[in-house]
């Protein structure tokens, strides 16, 4: 009974989530421009997306904030974690001091984030583009991922690690078995996060972009929204982006599922 | 620091402000009553299946903000109910509660089964369990929550702008007036203002949770 | 297990330097690489959808055929010109072109952002000369500081605003004033554009109303003087409106009307166009009227920059662009009106199977004053002649945007300060009380060690 009531109220949750999602992927059906307009069941949005030539900007938008935000994630998840770390061993006035200020860049408005950011790689000199949107969106990154993984350093343990280096093992081998498989689960959290976090992100890579014609999907769609209206062909590209990681998902859980059961028997 | 006097002659901008962080302050109080339950509940599952779960709650954020609000305009336009305070509320509580669920099901996940079961068999009730034994040990994964949903919601404008055609101004409204129409040094000292009121905010709150943490959890 | 841990933090950290330093090591060299090809390049930044994009790669061959050079084009979009003229005056980016609205290069112009356009082509005809003189004579306003906007600037596209409103929703008469706006029984139906420059126009022709007829001033002064007087009754009409309204439209104003909740809205005539037809095929009928107190004309031009680099090339590319065919083909997938005015271009406009004409001599020059053209794309001269253009606010800008934001409004209600008070209070309650307990405990503490 209990089970039930808990298993409707996730399920009441995620449809209260995904009931806008539904709307994108039932309106990618239509031409209709506007999204809440139906004019008919077709097709030709998706032949559109096909078709190159008609937004060929489109893709190479979409190939570059995939790429932006599969690196930064990356690399906020390694110094994320290092600095978690790092600030779970520090004293407990330094470890205030740093907390805070690795909670700035979670509490400052992303716009404010944009223009200091803008304005310091002017400074230096940096001439913009991928480089410095991929920096911009590691720093803004990586404070997630520290709240992701600092809270498992706590509740982990201590004595596991000096048990390890009591048993003969070298730092680096106990880092690699003991701390890091009990910290994976904020490590891949905190992946997760950062990367949703940069490929939605739109006003610090906007004002990181510089001017070689470098495009993310978000910048890509803002620009679009503001003179033309919202491109229709996003409708049925957003529904595929969607399914597909969807069903991804879904497989990966059912091979993992799998080979658990598999090692169960053994 | 005439740009702080301005803020404070201001009492449109110093009304903005205060709104907003009403807003942020019953999000956030919406997202943990809707998303600590859910971050329980995903707990008890098997590792597995929570793990998809969880993933499914991150889902919806893949697909780009601007269409998403969008859709949640036409959701309201199809269910006929008009754009206003109710559709603001639940755009934030839309795109916040994954940041919320998340933090909170890590260190709910993290907490060890041996405290839970030794508090049964000191004879606690279930309540008490979770009052004086779960709870505790999940507050800093609550304030990560806290922490990711309060300030963002006071700084968002874009949600205020679509869902609510303009009506409602947040104070991210304010501050992406003012820089961008070249007004930047008053935009900067009022992000100041309002990253040393929070900031002063959360350390306290942090220092609290975190002696309640170890007070209430392990002794 | 601190200090190795500690260790090891150290030399990831030292990792993870050396990784950024790399990162930026490269970029540094690239660019190095790239400088040297830099006036093979031709950056150009546009608004999205406002440009046929074909064009950025037939542009590089008539370049070659008509100087023998080579030149790439690196195109960028922005979406707001506060963005584009953030990223010029803050961040010398060194675009060659960018595209900001009138009022915007006047404020460029002002603050010495901008380049002069060399009109030397050699043996290329100059097709700078199809600009239509009636757009042409309205950069004189924008002149500053002894410089003439028409050497700084070549218009793009133009248009007028006024009202896009749902025929089956509200009469047509109506529409011929802006008084619908400030109208009771169009509550909640209505949406005004969430723009400082179009909202004060907008305020201000209504409030001078009877001034502009009575000849005492005229729209131009109303829209532009920003006296304090001006400034003020502007708020006080704001402030009227504003309870009126569904709301301050950013960009969908015209898809929600295609939807047909809202009964009418502020619009350019280019969105007019595009949400005509749109409407239509959802069986929704919208048309588009100039009230008659007056409006305004406005245009986006083609400037260079300051920190540009490759000055040859965009002189030649915003020759390229007043080619009538170019322009012709960006009018199609702008939606706009071009600033061009030659007999191609009134060639396609013209539809035959129109039964009303109107008087574009203004535009196309004399002896054009019956032609068959869609009136919301082409006004009519007697739309034209109450439009004035938005000028930057300049030295009033702050002001204005003080007056702005006052006029907007704020939201706080007495419920929502009673519940921050209560939380507050709750909060602080709640510290006061953990603080009460520590002290407690560390003096049990402390009495249990004795």
């Amino acid at each position: 009974m209990k089970k039930i009531l808990a298993n409707s109220y996730i399920g009441s949750l995620l449809i209260m989530l995904y009931a806008p999602i539904l709307i994108i992927i039932i309106f990618s059906f239509t031409e209709a421009k506007v999204l809440g307009n139906w004019t008919g069941f077709s097709l030709k949005l998706y032949t559109n997306l096909f078709q190159s030539g008609v937004h060929h900007s489109l893709s190479s938008a979409l190939w570059n904030t995939l790429i932006i935000g599969l690196i930064s994630a990356f690399v906020s998840m390694l110094l994320g974690t290092v600095a978690a770390i790092g600030i779970y061993n520090l004293k407990p006035r330094a470890r205030k001091i740093v907390q805070f200020a690795n909670n700035i860049p979670i509490l400052n408005p992303d716009i404010i984030t944009a223009i200091s950011l803008f304005l310091l790689f002017v400074s230096l000199g940096i001439s913009q583009g991928y480089t410095t949107v991929i920096l911009a969106h590691i720093s803004f990154c990586t404070p997630y991922v520290v709240l992701s993984v600092y809270p498992r350093l706590r509740m982990m343990n201590e004595n596991l690690y000096e048990a390890a280096l009591d048993l003969g093992a070298t730092p680096f081998y106990a880092l690699r078995k003991v701390l890091l498989p009990e910290l994976r689960p904020g490590m891949i959290s905190g992946f997760i996060l950062a990367f949703t976090l940069s490929i939605d992100d739109f006003v610090v890579t906007l004002f990181t972009i510089g001017n070689e014609g470098l495009e993310t999907l978000s910048t890509y769609i803002y620009a679009d929204a503001r003179k033309g209206g919202l491109t229709p062909e996003l409708r049925p590209l957003s529904a595929i982006i969607f399914i597909t990681v969807l069903a991804l998902l879904l497989v990966i859980n059912h091979r993992a599922a799998k080979r658990e059961q598999e090692n169960q028997k053994h | 620091m005439a740009n702080f006097q301005k803020f404070w002659n201001q009492p449109e901008a110093m009304h903005t402000f205060i709104f907003s962080i009403g807003v942020a302050i019953i999000t956030t109080v919406i997202c943990l009553v809707l998303g600590y339950p859910a971050a329980y509940i995903l707990s008890r599952m098997e590792a597995k299946t929570a793990k998809i779960m969880v993933l499914l709650f991150i889902l919806p954020m893949w697909v780009n903000f601007l269409i998403r609000t969008l859709a949640t305009v036409a959701l309201f336009d199809f269910l006929r109910i008009p754009l206003g305070q109710g559709s603001l509320y639940f755009g934030m509580v839309y795109n916040f509660l994954p940041f919320m669920v998340y933090p909170i099901y890590n260190s709910l996940q993290k907490t060890d089964k041996s405290l839970i079961e030794a508090a049964q068999d000191l004879g606690a009730t279930p309540r008490q369990v979770f009052l004086k034994t779960i709870l505790p040990l999940s507050v800093p994964g609550i304030a990560s929550g806290i922490m990711m949903v309060f300030m963002p919601v006071i700084s968002t404008f874009a949600i205020a702008e679509l869902l609510t055609i303009n009506n409602i101004k947040l104070f991210g409204t304010t501050l992406q007036e003012n820089i961008y129409n070249g007004m930047w040094n008053y935009g900067a000292a009022l992000s100041l203002i309002m990253l040393i009121l929070i900031g002063l905010t959360s350390l306290l709150n942090a220092e609290g949770n975190a002696k309640a943490a170890e007070e209430g959890g392990l002794l | 297990m601190k200090d190795k841990m500690r260790k090891n933090n150290l030399i990831r950290l030292i990792q993870s330097t050396f990784v950024f330093a790399a990162l930026i090591a490269v970029n540094c060299f690239s660019t190095q690489v790239q400088a040297q090809e830099r006036n093979e390049v031709l950056k150009i930044y546009n608004w999205a959808d406002y440009i046929d994009e074909d064009l950025l790669t037939e542009f590089p061959v008539w370049y070659k055929e008509q100087t023998g050079e080579n030149v790439k084009i690196v195109f960028q979009v922005f979406d707001m010109n506060e963005v584009m003229y953030t990223k010029i005056a803050m961040g010398q980016e060194d675009f060659d072109l960018a595209c900001p609205t009138q009022a915007v290069m006047q404020r460029m112009l002002h603050n010495d952002l901008l380049l002069p356009i060399d009109q030397n082509f050699g043996n290329t005809p100059n097709y700078m000369n199809n600009m239509s003189p009636f757009i042409i004579d309205r950069l004189d306003d924008f002149n500053a500081k002894g410089k003439n906007a028409a050497e700084y600037a070549i218009p793009y596209m133009w248009g007028v605003s006024g009202i896009l409103y749902n025929t089956e929703k509200v009469n047509k008469s109506e529409m011929q004033s802006w008084g619908c706006f400030w109208d009771q029984k169009n509550k909640g139906k209505m949406l005004m554009k969430d723009s400082y420059w179009d909202a004060y126009a907008t305020a201000a022709v209504w409030g001078y109303r009877n001034e502009i007829a009575a000849g005492k001033r005229s729209v131009y002064s109303v829209t532009n003087d920003h006296s304090q007087a001006d400034i003020n009754l502007v708020e006080k009409e704001l402030k009227t409106l504003k309870p009126n309204l569904a709301g301050w439209e950013a960009d969908f104003g015209k898809e929600m009307m295609t939807k047909g909740e809202i009964w009418f809205c502020y619009a350019w005539n280019g969105d007019a166009v595009w949400a005509i037809e749109e409407a239509a095929e959802v069986g929704v009928n919208l048309d588009f009227a100039v009230p008659s107190e007056g409006s305004n004309v406005w245009f986006d031009c083609w400037v260079i920059p300051k920190y540009a680099k490759n000055t040859k090339a965009a002189n030649y590319f915003l020759n390229y662009i007043c080619r009538p065919d170019i322009a012709l083909r960006n009018m199609d997938v702008s939606g706009y009106c071009s600033a061009v005015a030659s007999t191609e271009i009134l060639e396609a406009v013209t539809d035959s199977t129109l039964e009303e004409t109107y008087n574009l001599s203004y535009f196309f020059g004399p002896g054009n004053d019956s032609l068959r053209v869609n009136p919301v794309q082409y006004p009519d001269k007697s739309v034209v002649d109450r439009c004035a253009i938005i000028n930057d606010y300049l030295d009033k800008n702050d002001e204005v945007l003080e007056m702005w934001s006052r006029a907007k409004g704020d939201n706080l209600f007495g419920g929502m300060t009673f519940m921050i008070i209560a939380v507050i209070v709750l909060l602080a309650g709640w510290i006061i009380l953990r603080q009460a307990q520590k002290a407690k405990s560390k003096k049990r503490r402390s009495g249990r060690r004795k």
